[in-house]
Order: structure tokens, then C-alpha cells, then sequence
């Protein structure tokens, strides 16, 4: 039996049984070309865009919010995994959820970043990425994630299977932040 | 000046000390993000006053770009030299969501949506509607205009007038670029003057100076200035020389007086080149019918040397569309076609079917700048002589 780590508030948020949209890709393509990164973001928002009012805020948001997360997760990937991207939404919530497969170590370093996000102050900690030297590609994909938390109050967490190295991870955002 | 990569554009507009970025920056790049941080350094360490971040029309960021604009609000943040003020847009979500945020960084940045205070006096100066299409115009021109400027005589120290200055751009640049002792500019309307001021003190330019007035009876005393310009003006009054006689009387012996003037004529373009000639030729009359002289750019030399003037130099300034950004220079026709089928058109009474036939002729000329392959060129004549002693 696999053990799985749940980091914040994972479970409890009610959206639809269908995704919105869904796209399964290589994690190897991002590396590949990181203009996909662009690419996929855009490609969900407008298409899953007419489902929102206003369409063109939404769109921007929800680009915005995947963008940084699509970078995080294919940046973590394993070699050989596959991205599995969804867009889920109910009267008061947008659910973004994108699942692949880790290395330990960097299951390790979400875990430990988003228990670090959970921790603390998260004004303090989005002022600290932004005005820190980031010379690592991790440092700035964790600056992503605390935007996407900080800038559009969205609820981050993640599942972690310890053995098999799944990865989920979620940000839930009010529907109310379209119109923000 | 401008930097370009995948998807986006940012460039310098030196009329509003403001860099505009436009299009998708989310660029993995990290060379293009630091030639980004030593752009926005570079014109930062030049600058006085105050500088624009205008993110208007740039669709999207990623975190690591936004980390890119901190690393210079950072920067600045050391020197303390300049205010810098972040513009964004009501309608793109990001920029209402993270532009607030780097005031945080910084206390010297302003946060400002451009839809709700932006430009307090946008709607005083937009009213007056030439005054956008004259900016847009000097956007074109000044690359070109200051060296021929340069040419024609004018350098550090100088005593200047800029005489029918509209909103004061030109005098502004000349102040800050070239450097002269003082530039004092003269316009009879009152919004482009206070305009003017009120980029003076944003910009911290000290020796600028602008008046309102009339170009006809001006009050500065006799031979007072060493250069005295008057650009695109002597064309829309009927009475140009009562103007001249007044850049005479201010102009001190051995200074020199520039004019700057436009010529139908010379406007050219293809595809559709018959269109675009039998627009202008119909426009420049209109023009003529109710007293502007557009055609006078081939008069300026004859004039200069009816006056007695020595030492005449005569320039062309040619923008077009393989030297000039072409969407600048459709926003300046697509101006232009408004201007002369409303305001003059309605002013003349003009039928409908010319109204018409007005608006399809311009609308070919814009087709043909906006065309990737297509070619226009508008060409205007600088010409200055020297006051005897």
C-alpha cells in the first residue's frame, strides 16, 4: 500500500466530476521547447474561457495561474513522466490540478516549500523571493507558486505517494478573483 | 530604441520618460531577462525626474520576468535617484493583481491603473484632439529632427524659443538632449501649456520655460534668442508672415531662425499609390479652402530668402515605413483621416459621397503601412537662415 503525504488543504473543495479541460503531455516536451510552458497555459484559458464571466479576465487569470504551475511541475518531472493538466471549476471555486511523477528529492522540496508557504507569513515570504538573488531555476519556480498564492489567493497544496513518486498539485481559486 | 524577443517588445518613448512593454513576457531566457535589467538601467541612469514602467499592453508575465523588473526596482531602489511609477491596465488581470504588490518592494514606486487617475490632464489635452496627433508626429519626427537640428545650428547654450510649442515635447527634448541654456516655449493654448509645465516638473527639467500666448503678438523682448523655431504651424494660418515677422523681432542678429513645414506633395506611397496621391491632393485642398497651407514645405527656402536671411540651410525629413515604426505612422494617418474628414470636412460642409471618398483614401494609405510589404513615406522640409548683425 502506497503511503501519501497530503501538504495543506487538499481534499474538501466540491467541483464538478468532469474536468473543464484536460491535456496529458510529455513533462520532456517543456524541456525541450520552454515556450510549451506559454503554449499550453494559453491553450486552456481560451478554451475553457467562454465558461467565465468576464471571459477575457478569466482567460488572463487563468493562464496566469497555470503558467506558474505548469513551469513548477514540468520543471520537477521525471525524464520520462507524463504532465496530466485539468482545469475544474464550481459556482464559487476554479480548481487547477496538475499531476506527474518526482525524483525523491524533489517531492522532498515541494513538500518542504509548501510546509515552509503553510508556516509562514505569506506576505513576508513573497517579499522575500522577490528581493532574494534566485540563481537556481527552483528558487524561481518557488517564487512562482508563492505569486500564484500571494497575487490571486489561491489555496496551494499537493499529494505526494512517497513510493511511486506521484505528484499532485492543486491551487484553488475563488471565482470572485476574476472579477478582483 | 528598443529590445525584442520571443513575443514581446519593450521600447523607450523619450517624450513621456517611459519604457513600454508590450506582448507575452514569460521568457526562460536568462540572457534576454538580463539584457532586460541592463535595458531599463541604462535608460533609468540617464533619466531625471521621474521614469514609466507602462505594462498597458503587455498580456502576461511570469515570475521570473516580474523577478527581472524587482532586480531593477532594486536597483533604483539604491540610487534613490529617480521616482518610478508602474502602469497598468483595469482590464489585464495580472496587472491588477501583481503590480500592486512592488510598491512593497520599494517606496519609491507608484502603482497607478492608467484607467482611473492616470494622466489627470489626458482628458483636458484630449479634448483639444490635435494634441494627440501632434505627439504621435513627434515620436516620428525627432530621431531625425535632432540631427537635423544639430545641423542647422543649434547646441548647448544657446538661448532658445520654441514658438507655437503645442504641448511642449519638443522643447522638453531639446532641453534635455541638447542642452541649451534655456528653452522658452509659446502656445496659445492654454491645456497644452499647462501640460507642458506639468511634465517639466515631472521630468525635473530646469531650464525649460513655457509661456501662453500668441505667436502673432508675442511678449518677450526684442533679440533675446539665439535659435527661434517654429515647426508645422506657419502652415494651418492664413497670415503666416505676421508669425515670421515676430521670430524675427524676438531672434537676436547672427541667431538663426528653423522652420518646419509639410507638403502634401511629397507623400507617396505603394501599393495604391493612385488612391493615396488623390487623397492628399483632396485633402490639401481642403486645407487650402479654409486657409491652412499644406503644400508650404517647398515655399520654406523662398520665404527665408525673401526675408534676407544668410547662411540658408534646407533639409528633407523623410519617415517611412522601413525607418519608422509602422504602426506609429498609421496611428498618425488614421489621426490625420479623422481630422480632415471630421473637423474640416464638417467645417466645410463637404457632401457625403466626398466625406466618403475622403475616409477610402485614407483608409488605402493605411492599408498600405500597415501591409508587411507595403511602402509610404511622409516627407516634411526643415529650412533655417541666419539674422543679419
Amino acid at each position: 500500500m502506497s503511503a501519501v503525504k497530503v501538504i495543506g488543504e487538499f481534499e474538501g473543495a466540491a467541483v464538478g466530476a468532469a474536468p473543464y479541460v484536460r491535456l496529458v503531455v510529455p513533462a520532456s516536451d517543456f524541456a525541450l521547447d520552454w515556450r510549451r510552458y506559454n503554449l499550453v497555459a494559453n491553450y486552456i484559458a481560451e478554451y475553457s474561457a467562454y465558461r467565465f464571466e468576464p471571459k477575457d479576465a478569466a482567460e488572463n487569470l487563468i493562464s496566469s495561474v497555470f503558467y506558474e504551475l505548469i513551469e513548477y511541475m514540468a520543471g520537477c518531472s521525471r525524464r520520462e513522466a507524463k504532465l496530466d493538466v485539468r482545469l475544474y471549476a464550481s459556482d464559487r471555486l476554479l480548481r487547477f490540478d496538475l499531476a506527474s511523477s518526482f525524483a525523491r528529492e524533489e517531492a522532498a522540496q515541494l513538500e518542504a516549500f509548501l510546509r515552509e508557504m503553510l508556516r509562514q507569513d505569506l506576505d513576508e515570504l513573497y517579499r522575500g523571493l522577490l528581493t532574494a538573488e534566485l540563481d537556481s531555476a527552483a528558487g524561481r519556480r518557488e517564487l512562482g507558486l508563492t505569486m500564484v498564492a500571494h497575487d490571486y489567493h489561491a489555496g496551494i497544496s499537493a499529494a505526494i505517494d512517497e513510493d511511486s513518486g506521484g505528484v499532485t498539485l492543486r491551487a484553488l481559486v475563488r471565482r470572485e478573483e476574476i472579477n478582483a | 530604441m528598443s529590445i525584442t524577443g520571443e513575443r514581446y517588445l519593450v521600447s523607450f518613448d523619450a517624450l513621456d520618460q517611459q519604457v513600454n512593454f508590450e506582448g507575452v513576457l514569460r521568457t526562460q531566457n536568462r540572457v534576454d531577462l538580463n539584457t532586460l535589467k541592463d535595458y531599463l538601467i541604462g535608460i533609468y541612469d540617464k533619466l531625471d525626474g521621474s521614469m514609466r514602467l507602462n505594462f498597458r499592453k503587455l498580456r502576461y508575465i511570469s515570475a521570473a520576468a516580474l523577478k527581472t523588473i524587482v532586480d531593477f526596482l532594486l536597483y533604483a531602489k539604491q540610487s534613490e535617484r529617480l521616482a518610478v511609477k508602474l502602469i497598468g491596465s483595469k482590464v489585464i488581470t495580472w496587472e491588477v493583481k501583481t503590480l500592486p504588490v512592488l510598491p512593497e518592494v520599494w517606496r519609491g514606486v507608484e502603482f497607478v491603473l492608467y484607467d482611473d487617475h492616470f494622466y489627470e490632464s489626458q482628458g483636458i489635452i484630449e479634448d483639444a484632439a490635435f494634441i494627440p496627433l501632434l505627439r504621435n508626429q513627434t515620436r516620428l519626427l525627432w530621431p531625425q529632427e535632432k540631427q537635423v537640428l544639430l545641423r542647422h545650428g543649434l547646441r548647448s547654450g544657446l538661448r532658445v524659443a520654441d514658438i507655437c510649442c503645442g504641448c511642449g515635447d519638443v522643447a522638453l527634448l531639446i532641453a534635455k538632449e541638447i542642452n541649451p541654456a534655456i528653452v522658452v516655449g509659446v502656445d496659445h493654448s492654454l491645456p497644452a501649456i499647462e501640460y507642458a509645465r506639468r511634465l517639466q516638473d515631472e521630468f525635473k527639467v530646469k531650464n525649460a520655460d513655457f509661456r501662453l500666448g500668441d505667436a502673432t503678438a508675442l511678449m518677450l523682448e526684442d533679440e533675446i534668442f539665439d535659435y527661434v523655431l517654429c515647426r508645422l504651424s506657419i502652415q494651418i494660418f492664413s497670415k503666416p508672415e505676421l508669425i515670421i515677422k515676430e521670430l524675427l523681432r524676438i531672434l537676436k542678429p547672427g541667431g538663426r531662425v528653423y522652420l518646419l513645414g509639410e507638403d502634401y506633395d511629397l507623400i507617396v506611397g505603394y501599393p495604391n499609390e493612385k488612391e493615396i496621391r488623390r487623397v492628399y491632393d483632396r485633402a490639401g485642398q481642403y486645407g487650402t479652402d479654409i486657409g491652412m497651407d499644406l503644400y508650404n514645405g517647398k515655399k520654406l527656402y523662398s520665404i527665408l530668402a525673401g526675408l534676407k536671411l544668410t547662411n540658408i540651410c534646407l533639409d528633407y525629413i523623410n519617415v517611412d515605413t522601413v525607418n519608422s515604426d509602422r504602426r506609429l505612422f498609421a496611428e498618425m494617418i488614421a489621426s490625420w483621416r479623422h481630422f480632415s474628414a471630421e473637423t474640416i470636412g464638417r467645417q466645410l460642409r463637404i457632401s457625403q459621397e466626398a466625406h466618403d471618398q475622403l475616409l477610402a483614401g485614407y483608409d488605402a494609405h493605411l492599408q498600405t503601412i500597415r501591409h508587411p510589404f507595403g511602402y509610404s513615406k511622409w516627407t516634411l522640409v526643415s529650412a533655417s537662415g541666419e539674422k543679419g548683425k
